[in-house]
C-alpha cells in the first residue's frame, strides 16, 4: 500500500507538472499571432507565471524574455525597463539550457541580440554606439551556433534592411536573408513549444 | 497510518478536482488609475491574469486556500495581498523609485555627450548645428542664455561680457582659448573641436564649486578616452586643409594622435570681397597631439598639446577721415598643454589630477595709412592711440587635484585644491562639495570654494548650493544659488595691480520636463554684480550691476521621423555700471530678446543631412561717450536676423578598400537671406561720424570634403537615422 501510495503521489506530481505543458503550448501558439502591446503584455505575464511555477525548464523564462523584448520594441518609452526585465529572464533561461545544446543556445543568443537592438531603437542617439555592437556580437554567436536559425536570419535581415546602403546595409541581401529565414520558418517546429515565433514579421518584410 | 495516508491522498485528489474558485479584483496606482497590463499571480501556482485597461482582472484557480495574490507591474513595487474567492480585491501599487530616472542637479546647465547624466544633446548634435564652424562654443550660442554676438569672440551669458564665461578642459581652466582678438571680428577658438570631447557642459550659472574664475558662465569640456580603433582623416576646402591620424596600440591600452589644420581666408576673400579688407589672412594653423593611456587597473592618463599660429592684416576705412585707412596686423603664437590623470585608488574613491600650461604671444601693430597703404602720422587728438605696436607674452601654469569619495546611498563628497600661476599673480584655491540624496526625489549639492590671491593677499569665499526635486516621473524643479569671483584681465591689473576680484551672485530657478525624446526647460534667474571693473575716472572695482530674465528651451526629436529641432528663447533685463559707463546702463552686448531655432533633417535614402538654424535678436544698445565721459549719442541697433544653412552628404568613395572610407561632402551658407546685420557703431572722435560694425561679408559660403579612414561611423550615422 505504501508503495502504491507513493506511486500515486508521484504520478500526481508528474501530472500536476505536465499540466503546465498545455498552458505553455497555448501561450506559444498565441505568441505566433500576437500583434498589439496588450497581447504581448498578457503573454509576458503568462510566461512569467509559468516560469515561476516551473524552475527547471528553460522555455518559460525564454518566452517571457521574448514577450518583454517585443514590448520593448513596441513601447519605446518603457524600452529600457522592459529590456532590463527581458535580460533578467533570458539569463535565467540560458542557465537552464542543457550543456552543449547549440540549437537552443542559438535561440538564447538571438533573443539577447534582439534585446540589445530594442535598446538601440528606443533611443538611437544615446544607445546606438553602446548597444549596437553588442547586438552584433550576440547575433554573430547565434548565427554560428545554428546557421539555419530563422529568427537569427530574420534579425540579420532586419538590421541589413534598416541600414543605409552606404553603411553596409543592403536591401537585396536583406531580402535574401528574409527569404532564407522564411524557408526555415516553414519547416515544422521540433515540438509545439519549441521556438517558432517570428514568421509573421518575416512574411510582412517580404511583402 | 495507512488510512491517514490514503485519506490525505484522497483529499488532495478531491481538491484538485474541486470546482475552480474565481479570483477577481483590480490593480491600481495610488491615484486609483487602473494599471493596464499588470500581472497578477497566485503565490505558488501558475494561475493568474493580466489586468485590463481598467486594471480589472479575473481568473479561476483550483489551488487550495489560503490565497496570496501578488501583483506586479513594470516601474512599480510588487505587492502581495490575501484574497478571498469571489470578493473584489483591490491591489494598490506604489511607484518603484529605483525605476525612475535619478534626480540630476541641473539648474543653469546644459550638458551634451554620453558622459553626462541628463544630457540635452550629443557631441554629434553640436557638430551639426548649421553655421557653427565646428566650434563647440559657437554651437552653444543656440542655447538659451547666450547672446548672438557676431563682432567678437566669447560666450556672452545673461548680461555678462564674453570674458565672464570661461572654458575648462579636463578640469582645468583654459586661460585664453581664443587667438588674440581682432577689432570688429569674432576670433577663432583653438581648443573647441567637438571631435575632441565627449562630455560638454554649458553652464549659464550656478555651477559647481570645482570651477572658479568665471563670473557668469562655464563651458566645461571633457576629452575622450581611448578611441575604439585607429583612424585617419583628411579634409580639404578652399579655406581649410585638415589631416590627422589616431593610432590605437595593439594591446588597446594606449593611443597616439596627431592632427593639423591650416586655414586661410585670404583666397576666399578674393572670391567674396570682405570688409575689412583682408590683406593677409586671417590665416591659422592649429596642430594638436594627444597621447592617452590606461595606467594600472583603473587609471587613465591623457596628454593633449595644441600649438596655434595666427596671422592677419586688415584694413578698414578710418572713421575720422575718409581719406585714411586703419591698419591692424597681428601675429599670434600659442601653446597649450593639458595633462590629466584619473584613477580609482579604492572601490569608493576617485582621484583626478590635472595640470596645464598655456603660453600666448601676440605681436600687434596698429596704424593709420593712406589709401595706398603707406603709413601716415596725421596730427590731432582724433588719431591719438591709433598708431601703436605692442607685444604681449603671457604664460600661465595650473595644477589641480580633486579627490572624490562615493558614500553609500548615492551621496558623494569631493574636495580639491588648485593653483593658477599667472604672469602677475598666483591664485590658490581650495574647494569642497557634497552631493546628497536626501530622498529618492531630492538631491542637494552644497559646496564652497575659497580663493586666495597672493598679490592682493586677499581671500574670497564662494558658497554654492544647488537643489533638485523630482516633481513627477519625468519632471524636476531645480534651484541654485552661488557666489562667483573673477580677477580682472591682466591689462587692467598691469595698471592697478591690487584689485579685488569681481563678484557676482546667482539665483536660479528651473523647471525641466524630459519625456520620450522631448525636452522642455524653463529657467528664471537673477544675477547681482557687487563688484565690477570701472576704468573711469580711475581703475577700480566699484562697478555694479544686475541681470534678470527668463529662458525657455524646447527640443523634440520624436514628433517627426528623421527630424530634430530645438527652440531657445531668452529674455534678459540688465543694467551695469562698468568700464567707462557714466551711470548704470544696458550694456552694448545685451539684447533683451533672443530666439534661436535649430533644425536638422535627415534624408536617409540620399544619405544627406540638411541643417538650418535661425537666430533672431532684438536690437542692442549703442553709446557714444564723449572724451569727458558724458553720453553724446545713444540708440538701439536694428535687430539681428540670421539664417544659416548647412548640407552634408555622406558617401564612400572607395567602398572596396579594406578600410572603407567615410566621406562627407559638406557645404553651407551663413546668413542665407542676406539680411544686413549691425552689431553697433564706431564713432568718430568728434561724434559727427559713425560707421557700423557689421559682418565682413553679407553671406559666408563654405564647401569642403572630409574623408575618414578606419573609423566606422556607421553607428553614429544609424543613430541619427533610426
Amino acid at each position: 500500500m505504501k508503495k502504491i501510495t507513493t506511486i500515486v503521489i508521484a504520478l500526481f506530481v508528474v501530472f500536476a507538472a505536465s499540466a503546465q505543458s498545455p498552458q505553455l503550448e497555448g501561450a506559444v501558439s498565441k505568441l505566433n499571432s500576437a500583434r498589439t502591446a496588450a497581447d504581448f503584455q498578457d503573454l509576458a505575464n503568462t510566461f512569467q507565471r509559468l516560469a515561476s511555477a516551473d524552475a527547471k525548464s528553460w522555455l518559460p523564462p525564454y518566452y517571457a524574455a521574448v514577450a518583454n523584448m517585443k514590448l520593448a520594441f513596441l513601447q519605446k518609452e518603457k524600452a529600457m525597463a522592459l529590456s532590463a526585465l527581458a535580460e533578467e529572464q533570458i539569463a535565467k533561461a540560458e542557465a537552464l539550457v542543457p550543456a552543449g545544446n547549440a540549437k537552443e543556445m542559438s535561440e538564447i543568443y538571438t533573443v539577447k541580440s534582439f534585446i540589445e537592438r530594442s535598446k538601440v531603437e528606443a533611443d538611437p542617439m544615446t544607445n546606438g554606439r553602446k548597444f549596437g555592437p553588442i547586438a552584433g556580437k550576440y547575433l554573430a554567436q547565434a548565427r554560428k551556433l545554428d546557421p539555419q536559425n530563422p529568427r537569427a536570419l530574420y534579425l540579420d535581415g532586419h538590421i541589413k534592411f534598416h541600414t543605409p546602403a552606404l553603411w553596409g546595409g543592403d536591401k537585396d541581401k536583406a531580402k535574401a536573408l528574409f527569404t532564407e529565414a522564411l524557408r526555415h520558418f516553414n519547416e515544422p517546429p521540433a515540438s509545439a513549444t519549441a521556438p517558432q515565433w517570428g514568421k509573421t514579421e518575416c512574411q510582412q518584410m517580404l511583402q | 497510518m495507512k488510512t491517514i495516508r490514503l485519506l490525505a491522498l484522497a483529499g488532495l485528489l478531491a481538491h484538485y478536482n474541486a470546482s475552480a474558485q474565481q479570483i477577481i479584483g483590480r490593480v491600481t496606482d495610488k491615484t486609483g488609475r487602473g494599471l493596464e497590463g499588470a500581472s497578477v499571480v497566485l503565490a505558488g501556482t501558475a494561475d493568474g491574469a493580466t489586468a485590463d485597461s481598467l486594471g480589472r482582472f479575473r481568473f479561476a484557480t483550483s489551488a487550495p486556500a489560503p490565497y496570496r495574490l501578488t501583483a506586479s507591474y513594470i516601474g512599480y513595487k510588487p505587492a502581495t495581498v490575501e484574497a478571498t474567492p469571489g470578493v473584489d480585491i483591490r491591489i494598490t501599487l506604489a511607484i518603484d523609485p529605483a525605476s525612475l530616472q535619478p534626480v540630476v542637479i541641473s539648474a543653469g546647465s546644459f550638458s551634451a555627450g554620453d558622459k553626462n547624466k541628463g544630457a540635452v544633446m550629443t557631441a554629434m548634435d553640436v557638430v551639426s548645428v548649421a553655421g557653427n564652424g565646428g566650434d563647440v562654443a559657437n554651437a552653444a550660442r543656440t542655447l538659451p542664455g547666450a547672446q548672438q554676438i557676431g563682432e567678437r569672440e566669447g560666450l556672452f551669458v545673461r548680461g555678462g561680457a564674453g570674458n565672464e564665461t570661461r572654458q575648462f578642459v579636463d578640469g582645468t581652466l583654459v586661460p585664453s582659448p581664443y587667438f588674440a582678438a581682432m577689432p570688429g571680428l569674432p576670433q577663432f577658438n583653438r581648443i573647441s573641436s567637438p571631435f575632441l570631447f565627449d562630455g560638454i557642459i554649458f553652464s549659464t550659472g550656478g555651477y559647481s564649486a570645482a570651477y572658479g574664475q568665471g563670473l557668469s558662465g562655464a563651458l566645461i569640456l571633457e576629452t575622450q578616452d581611448l578611441p575604439d580603433k585607429s583612424s585617419a582623416v583628411i579634409g580639404i576646402s578652399p579655406m581649410v586643409a585638415v589631416a590627422g591620424v589616431q593610432k590605437l596600440a595593439k594591446n588597446g591600452k594606449s593611443s597616439l594622435g596627431l592632427s593639423t589644420r591650416f586655414m586661410s581666408w585670404q583666397y576666399y576673400a578674393k572670391a567674396v570681397p570682405q570688409n575689412p579688407e583682408y590683406a593677409k589672412g586671417p590665416a591659422y594653423s592649429v596642430t594638436e597631439a594627444n597621447f592617452r593611456a590606461r595606467t594600472g587597473k583603473t587609471g587613465m592618463l591623457k596628454i593633449y598639446a595644441n600649438f596655434g599660429f595666427h596671422q592677419s592684416e586688415l584694413y578698414r576705412d578710418d572713421v575720422d577721415s575718409a581719406a585714411l585707412l586703419n591698419r591692424f596686423a597681428s601675429t599670434d603664437r600659442n601653446i597649450y598643454l593639458n595633462v590629466s590623470h584619473r584613477s580609482r585608488p579604492g572601490e569608493h574613491w576617485r582621484l583626478d589630477l590635472g595640470g596645464s600650461l598655456n603660453y600666448n604671444s601676440a605681436d600687434i601693430s596698429r596704424g593709420v595709412t593712406g589709401q595706398d597703404k603707406t603709413q601716415v602720422h596725421p596730427e590731432g587728438a582724433a588719431f591719438e592711440g591709433k598708431t601703436a605696436d605692442y607685444r604681449s607674452r603671457e604664460r600661465s601654469l595650473q595644477g589641480k587635484a580633486v579627490i572624490t569619495r562615493y558614500l553609500g546611498g548615492g551621496h558623494l563628497l569631493l574636495a580639491g585644491s588648485e593653483v593658477q600661476i599667472g604672469e602677475m599673480d598666483e591664485i590658490y584655491a581650495a574647494f569642497a562639495e557634497g552631493e546628497w540624496r536626501l530622498h529618492h526625489a531630492v538631491a542637494l549639492r552644497t559646496g564652497a570654494r575659497w580663493e586666495y590671491s597672493r598679490l592682493s593677499g586677499r581671500g574670497d569665499l564662494a558658497p554654492r548650493l544647488s537643489l533638485a526635486v523630482r516633481t513627477g516621473a519625468h519632471s524636476q524643479l531645480n534651484a541654485a544659488w552661488g557666489m562667483y569671483f573673477q580677477q580682472a584681465e591682466r591689462r587692467w591689473r598691469m595698471e592697478a595691480p591690487i584689485l579685488p576680484q569681481a563678484k557676482a551672485t546667482h539665483y536660479i530657478l528651473n523647471y525641466t520636463r524630459k519625456e520620450n525624446g522631448r525636452l522642455f526647460r524653463a529657467e528664471a534667474f537673477y544675477k547681482k554684480y557687487d563688484r565690477l571693473l570701472k576704468t573711469t575716472p580711475d581703475i577700480n572695482m566699484n562697478g555694479s550691476g544686475y541681470a534678470n530674465g527668463l529662458e525657455m528651451f524646447w527640443r523634440d526629436k520624436k514628433s517627426v521621423r528623421n527630424f530634430d529641432y530645438w527652440v531657445s528663447y531668452s529674455y534678459l533685463h540688465t543694467r551695469r555700471d562698468h568700464l567707462n559707463f557714466p551711470m548704470p546702463l544696458q550694456p552694448d552686448f545685451a539684447a533683451p530678446h533672443t530666439l534661436s531655432v535649430v533644425t536638422k533633417r535627415t534624408f536617409e535614402k540620399l544619405s544627406t543631412n540638411v541643417n538650418l538654424s535661425w537666430s533672431l535678436a532684438a536690437g542692442r544698445p549703442y553709446y557714444d561717450f564723449a572724451p569727458g565721459g558724458a553720453i553724446r549719442q545713444q540708440g538701439t541697433t536694428r535687430g539681428y536676423n540670421v539664417v544659416n544653412f548647412g548640407l552634408a552628404h555622406m558617401l564612400s568613395l572607395f567602398p572596396k578598400w579594406k578600410q572603407k572610407d567615410f566621406t562627407v561632402i559638406a557645404c553651407g551658407v551663413n546668413n542665407l537671406l542676406g539680411t544686413r546685420q549691425v552689431f553697433g557703431y564706431t564713432f568718430s572722435y568728434d561724434g559727427t561720424n559713425r560707421s557700423p560694425i557689421t559682418l565682413p561679408a553679407t553671406r559666408n559660403y563654405f564647401i569642403g570634403i572630409f574623408m575618414s579612414l578606419g573609423i566606422d561611423r556607421t553607428e553614429d550615422y544609424l543613430n541619427e537615422n533610426l
